[in-house]
């Protein structure tokens, strides 16, 4: 009776785990044949224009004016990143170690604390980060304040997610041996979980730093200074060559994040 | 009689439907050294996880210096109690030797006191002196992951040293050491200082070394007890019998 009851149950759920891949699969199918792949989405003459913009990258503006100016968008942008990274930090690991449920002790509110902070980080990553530049441009001005919200927030929800996820995840046995020696779960936390943890962790906040790069300068067309802003004054003046140089200090940016990155990586990996 | 440091009243150990241990009943006395012997998967480290209260038992009762285990509070008082030294050590890999060695102190810090010495090691000669005793105070600032595994099993000795629970439960402790190290170490464990008796119960799988270190050989298999004997009782058929394929 008992092996039966059993049986029909693997089959149901296997059964059931069929058709989700199968809707899945559908649902995939559908959205790719839903883009209208043919209709005008290049314009005549484009193609030169592309060709043109393109040959530029050859021949960048390096006079020591546009590199002067260059650096100081850079620093700009950078600022913007790394404030706004540090308010992803400062709201979202806290939060992010609440919604991974691993201090609780008692499970009940335990199921409470998790479940409001999902829903906050769910909230914060929901909206794009120009949607909140939008936002708190309406609230505080074309002020740098907007920017680094605009960044932090979003930010925000995604660390705390990963971060939430790399805590559950590291493996038991060496946090059972804690235990065993005694540690409650604050300190199988700070000696088990979190120096586990930290090398994943730090080199996905150094890829969100890399992101928030990106995201500063693109922060920057909605009139909020830092190199976007300048690649798009040169653009509209249909300077190539001067947008090029803008765009090599963001891609030495991202570079330099990378490296710095691999450099702290390095100290800290197991 | 005096109350023993370990009692199991028909403790048995299940998993699923699986019984790892059939219900074992057996005293141990303060101060005794113990060898678990037996096959593998005769049950050892079950039966070392139910003394350590790593495992509930499902059905019977242990009491350590007679209370119920279930009574201890897990933190301070259990591990005042009761350490153990794992198969696999364990170790936090990314942590220094000298910070896992000192994670035997979580149970009598407090939280402050732990989060300081993750930055400054707090009580660092403790965690030294241990280190020496298992012969690598000189491995002390190596990342774990970086040690061999005889290395680590050192740490892992080393932490409960400096733990120092009453009764040390040790499931192999010298698996990846060397005769000699091993000597070294079986003698570390198993001397007394002058004021305090330990109690040891350790699994081993060479025999030899359970009768030179150990007063008594317990023999498992399948989860049941083939002897439980002083060591200069056990004969050589004994043994053949408890490993015989
Ligand atoms: N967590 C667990 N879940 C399910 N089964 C388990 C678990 N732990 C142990 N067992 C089973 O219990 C039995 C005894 O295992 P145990 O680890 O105690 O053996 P052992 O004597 O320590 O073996 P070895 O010498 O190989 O370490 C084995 O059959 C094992 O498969
Ligand atoms: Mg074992």
């Amino acid at each position: 009776m008992r092996g039966q009851g059993l049986r029909i149950r693997t089959l149901t759920t296997v059964d059931s785990r069929k058709w989700l891949t199968v809707i899945l699969i559908a649902a995939f199918g559908w959205s790719l044949a839903s883009v209208k792949w043919d209709s005008g989405t290049l314009h005549t003459g484009g193609l030169s224009a592309v060709g043109e913009i393109l040959g530029a990258a050859f021949t960048p503006q390096i006079s020591g004016g546009v590199l002067k100016l260059g650096i100081i968008e850079a620093w700009t942008t950078v600022a913007y990143a790394v404030a706004g990274l540090t308010v992803a930090l400062v709201l979202g690991a806290p939060i992010g170690v609440i919604a991974s449920g691993v201090l609780a002790r008692r499970r009940f509110i335990s199921v409470i604390n998790v479940g409001w902070a999902r829903l906050v980080l769910a909230f914060f990553r929901s909206v794009h980060e120009l949607v909140w530049a939008w936002i708190f441009i309406v609230a505080v001005g074309l002020s740098p304040m907007a920017a680094v919200l605009a960044i932090g927030i979003p930010y925000a929800g995604i660390l705390g997610r990963v971060f939430a996820e790399l805590l559950q995840d590291v493996p038991e046995e060496p946090l059972d041996s804690l235990r065993s020696a005694g540690a409650s779960e604050w300190k199988v936390f700070l000696y088990g979980r979190l120096p586990m943890a930290m090398p994943d962790m730090l080199s996905y906040t150094f890829y969100r730093l890399e992101c928030g790069i990106r995201a500063a300068a693109v922060m920057s067309f909605v009139g909020l200074g830092g190199l976007g802003h300048q690649v798009q004054l040169s653009l509209q003046d249909l300077d190539y060559g001067r947008a090029w140089t803008f765009l090599f200090f963001l891609i030495a940016l991202v570079a330099l994040v990378d490296l710095w990155s691999s450099m702290v990586r390095r100290r800290v990996s197991a | 009689m005096m109350m023993p440091a370990i009692r199991l009243d028909g403790a048995e150990a299940k998993f699923g439907d699986v019984v790892a241990v059939v219900p074992i009943t057996l005293s141990i006395a303060t101060g005794e050294k113990v060898a678990l012997l037996g096959p593998s998967g005769a049950g050892k480290t079950t039966m070392l996880r139910l003394i350590g209260g790593e495992v509930r038992p499902s059905s019977g009762s242990i009491e350590l210096h007679g209370r119920m285990i279930g009574d201890l509070a897990p933190g301070r008082e259990l591990s005042s109690l009761v350490g153990m030294v794992h198969q696999q050590f364990d170790l936090v890999p990314n942590l220094s030797a000298l910070q896992n060695t000192l994670a035997g102190n979580l149970g009598r810090w407090s939280l402050g006191r732990g989060l300081r010495s993750l930055v400054v090691p707090v009580d660092r000669h403790m965690a030294i002196s241990a280190l020496q005793r298992v012969g690598i105070d000189d491995k002390s600032a190596q990342r774990t992951s970086r040690l061999s595994g005889g290395e680590q099993q050192r740490v892992a000795i080393a932490r409960v040293l400096v733990q120092d629970p009453s009764i040390v439960l040790a499931d192999e402790p010298v698996a990846s050491l060397d005769p000699a190290r091993s000597k070294e170490i079986l003698g570390a464990l198993t001397t007394d200082s002058p004021d305090q008796q330990k109690t040891l119960v350790a699994s081993m799988h060479s025999v030899e070394f359970a009768r030179d270190h150990f007063d008594r050989l317990i023999g498992l298999r399948s989860g049941s007890l083939v002897f439980d004997s002083p060591a200069t009782d056990v004969t050589d058929a004994m043994l053949d019998e408890l490993y015989r394929i």
